[in-house]
């Protein structure tokens, strides 16, 4: 006689979880699934964008490459331009500086022109010492009025009587100073 | 292996939740972020490669739009006023010929440090040479002759190339008709540049100032210009060949 066996297993194979870890589960999952998803298509994203702009750049490079061997291919034009730019620079400057000394000679001239005129010097601050000797007071007057009229012109400026000189031959022999305007 | 089954069945959900979760920040905070930067990266390099091709489009443009050879007659102009070394004998030659232009007579000539020893570059510059941009070059003139060739002398030494300037100067009367005055000049140098700028550095332009002054420069008369004129005619005789017997 054969005896089978009844026996009948009774306890549930899944383990039911707390309810708080379900729904921690639940929320997990979903984060889980966006940040996959988020990630996925912003490396997408990035992923194209980069490949474009990298493909931009190397461009650009191979463009910047072209330009600076079509920049030294004319170096010699480039150097010669160089030296023109920065010799041009102080040439203006020189020219600036040059001042036109003929009006000045042409004022000693009207002040006291040869043979009333002894000796004229200009130094470098430009101002002009003229030593001149009239034959009479009358002329020497009439040079003082000169000079007034060219410091009226504005011609020059500062004009000084330094000395004044007077022979008994009746002779005047005057220093007059003043800055020319140039 | 059946403990491990019992995990797995039991905490499943929870597993595979936990492992989009990595999956996902990982993928954000190792893929995406790098990416991010990278491709932040790239742009500031487009921009700044943008930037320089823009300008060395500039300058190349501007490089070919000149002229050889208006470049190297303006640069023979400049050069001719103001020379790129000392060149005294230019200063003499420039003087020489203003006055038989002018008409007076030279008593005396002398150029003061005309041979100075140390090079263009270890020359200490005085405040006005730097001021200006050139080496001063000193020399004195004294010259004789009537009031108006005096002040012809004095008009035209300031514009003729190789350019001067009058210092200071005296004036003294000799007889009723002939003065003779005393000038203290300066001539100008300006040693060339020994090096060139970078070829990605921007061209300095022209300004309209520096035009001008190159155009009047130009107007000047070059009275120290060689006159040394390439030989004309076989300068061997018929010979091809100038060292055969």
């Amino acid at each position: 006689m054969s005896t089978q066996s009844s026996n009948i297993n009774l306890i549930s194979t899944k383990t039911e979880l707390p309810e708080q870890l379900v729904a921690i589960t639940k929320y997990l999952h979903r984060a889980g699934l966006g940040a996959v998803l988020i990630s996925l298509a912003l490396g997408l994203f990035f992923g194209v964008g980069v490949t474009v702009l990298k493909l931009r750049a190397t461009s650009l490079a191979k463009e910047n490459d072209a330009l600076v061997a079509r920049i030294k291919s004319v170096s010699s034009k480039e150097a010669m331009y160089a030296v023109l730019v920065k010799q041009s620079a102080v040439a203006q400057k020189v020219l600036v500086s040059i001042k036109p000394w003929e009006a000045v000679v042409d004022e000693i001239n009207a002040i006291a022109p040869p043979p009333i005129l002894l000796s004229a010097t200009v130094n470098e601050k430009q101002e002009l010492s003229l030593t001149a000797q009239t034959p009479s007071v009358e002329e020497a007057a009439l040079m003082v009025e000169r000079i007034s009229g060219l410091t009226t012109q504005k011609k020059i400026r500062n004009a000084v009587l330094e000395s004044l000189e007077l022979g008994i031959d009746g002779k005047v022999k005057l220093v007059i100073t003043f800055v020319p305007t140039l | 292996m059946r403990q491990l089954k019992y995990i797995w069945r039991t905490y499943r959900e929870i597993i595979i939740a936990v492992a989009l979760c990595m999956a996902g920040f990982g993928g954000l905070f190792f893929g995406v972020v790098p990416t991010a930067k990278n491709t932040l990266a790239t742009l500031d390099e487009i921009k700044t490669l943008s930037a320089h091709v823009e300008a060395l489009s500039q300058k190349a443009a501007t490089l070919d739009a000149l002229s050889e050879d208006t470049l190297r007659e303006q640069l023979a102009v400049i050069v001719s006023a103001i020379p790129t070394d000392k060149a005294v004998p230019s200063v003499f030659a420039t003087v020489e010929s203003v006055v038989a232009t002018a008409g007076v007579e030279v008593m005396d000539m002398s150029v003061t440090q005309a041979g100075s020893l140390a090079t263009a570059s270890a020359q200490k510059l005085s405040t006005e040479e730097k001021t200006i941009g050139a080496s001063l070059l000193p020399f004195s003139v004294t010259i004789r002759g009537p009031m108006e060739k005096v002040r012809a002398f004095i008009g035209r030494i300031g514009s003729v190339r190789r350019l001067a300037r009058i210092r200071n100067f005296d004036v003294s009367v000799i007889s009723p008709e002939v003065i003779q005055a005393r000038l203290a000049l300066e001539a100008f140098y300006v040693p060339l540049p020994t090096s060139l700028a970078k070829v990605d550095e921007a061209l300095a332009q022209l300004s309209k100032e520096q035009q001008d002054a190159l155009t009047k420069l130009a107007t000047f008369p070059w009275f120290s210009q060689p006159k040394i004129s390439a030989p004309q005619g076989p300068v061997y005789g018929n010979r091809e060949n100038p060292f055969s017997r």
